[in-house]
């Protein structure tokens, strides 16, 4: 019996301990890699980019801890993007784990800008998360104060703040954003509810696996771009010059890639030795 | 190395759930009843911190709030089913429930599937919106199954459909694949950074 014969008999933990090594090696030597940016996430760079100063942007959280390895870097990049344009970026959260993670995600970014580190309330604000998320979304194109019970994730009043004095109803915003981990769940209501009745741009960051079912929304003009995975965020985080945190993400994945390519080649090349 | 107490909890449970990758072990044992324990007592908490105790609080409690115990008291019927005799209680907020979500969806789903109808019906002035014709004839006619004998055509048109149904499975797979490398990325990074202390 030769080697590679002996391979058909191979214990699978063996697959299992070399994933574990490959990604630990992707951990301790990183892999940078910034990939060439694709016309995707040029078009959702392109959108924040020509925001006027002090336009309103409604940002969706939808994701929770499960996700923001992907995610996290993607809504750091265009929040840091945002806030370099001086949009006003109103946050709301699907769950109140959303919440936690836009909060944050956003303290990380508003330290970055004095603007917005002294500026909640005026520069940005983070309306938490309601009980019913989809009926808020909705009422949100009516009031957004309203709909939100007129507070915001930490209980404080929502009346007299200025970014909702310049930004009441959800209608009046110029961009929308939403970073969903799941189709159903997360990128849905935004479609249903905000971007087919308002005609709002609307823009999906989203975990790679979630990318090809977003790609009939955006082909039918009903989104109007996608980011997808941790490749997007360093796409976005090249073209925006944002913190680099994705690229180390995208090495990783693209040694991942390679042992699973090299595992699945070597498995069916066994698999008809005779 | 991290002498944090949080960081050694989660590094040894992490390493934990990993051995039942080599074979059921007591460790894993612990930590699965663990963390279905922890899950269980979080929901609650959970559940009563965020849903209830805010509805009771600023809505039930405020003037005019007494309306919010009417879907209290649909909430109390739909346990109706466990009583013997008062079953039928259990029906009405079944029916709202239904009626409201048919309503909800017709009221906003019509104009999502139009747009995507509008999406599909592209000039062919490209290679992409042919192949995108193309694909979508297929699809539709990989689901017809009504004619026991199907044409040659449609035989063709469905084989079509079936490989471009897998080459998007295919996608969505690898997809898949790299998101949960992604998640183990990130535990590894953990183990290795903020655990160990190793690695840039």
């Amino acid at each position: 019996m030769t080697a590679l014969q002996r391979l058909r008999h191979l214990d699978r933990r063996w697959l299992y301990l070399g994933a574990l090594l490959v990604t630990a090696a992707g951990a301790l030597w990183p892999l940078r890699i910034a990939p060439h940016p694709s016309a995707e996430t040029r078009t959702a760079f392109d959108l924040a980019q020509a925001l006027p100063s002090g336009a309103g942007v409604f940002v969706y959280v939808e994701y929770g801890l499960g996700s923001r390895e992907e995610l996290d870097p993607m809504l750091a990049a265009v929040l840091g993007h945002l806030a370099s344009r001086h949009a006003r970026i109103v946050i709301a959260a699907r769950s109140p784990e959303a919440s936690q993670v836009a909060e944050t995600v956003m303290g990380e970014v508003a330290a970055r800008f004095p603007a917005y580190a002294d500026g909640y309330g005026g520069s940005w604000v983070n309306l938490g998360y309601r009980p019913a998320p989809d009926v808020a979304l909705r009422a949100a194109t009516n009031g957004i104060a309203a709909a939100y019970n007129g507070v915001d994730y930490a209980g404080r009043p929502l009346t007299g703040m200025p970014i909702l004095q310049a930004l009441p109803v959800l209608d009046h915003a110029h961009f929308a954003l939403a970073y969903a981990f799941d189709s159903g769940d997360g990128f849905a209501p935004m479609i249903y509810y905000v971007g087919t009745p308002t005609r709002i741009p609307v823009m999906i960051g989203a975990i790679s696996m979630e990318v090809p079912v977003l790609q009939p929304y955006l082909a039918a003009g009903q989104l109007a771009a996608v980011i997808g995975g941790a490749r997007g965020a360093a796409e976005y985080e090249a073209l925006a010059g944002q913190p680099r945190r994705a690229d180390v993400l995208v090495g990783a994945s693209a040694m991942a890639a390679v042992y699973v390519l090299a595992v699945m080649l070597l498995g069916n090349v066994v698999a008809r030795l005779p | 190395m991290s002498t944090s107490l949080a960081v050694w909890t989660g590094a040894l449970l992490t390493l934990a759930v990993l051995s039942y990758l080599y074979d059921d072990n007591p460790a894993w044992r612990i930590t699965e009843h663990l963390y279905v324990g922890l899950a269980a007592g979080y929901g609650l908490g959970y559940t009563w911190q965020n849903y209830l105790r805010p509805v009771l609080a600023n809505q039930v409690g405020a003037p005019g709030g007494w309306v919010w115990l009417l879907p209290l008291a649909l909430g109390a019927m739909l346990y109706a089913r466990y009583i013997r005799g008062w079953e039928w209680l259990a029906r009405f907020p079944m029916g709202i429930w239904i009626g409201y979500g048919a309503g909800y969806i017709l009221a906003y789903l019509p104009r999502v599937i139009v747009g995507q109808l509008t999406g599909s019906m592209v000039d062919l002035s490209s290679v992409s919106s042919v192949a995108l014709l193309v694909c979508l004839l297929g699809g539709f006619a990989t689901f017809v199954f009504t004619l026991p004998d199907r044409p040659g055509p449609l035989r063709t048109a469905g084989r079509i459909g079936r490989y471009a149904i897998l080459i998007a499975l295919g996608v969505a797979f690898g997809g898949t694949v790299l998101y949960r490398f992604t998640l183990l990325y990130g535990q590894v990074h953990f183990l290795v950074h903020d655990w160990l202390g190793m690695g840039p």
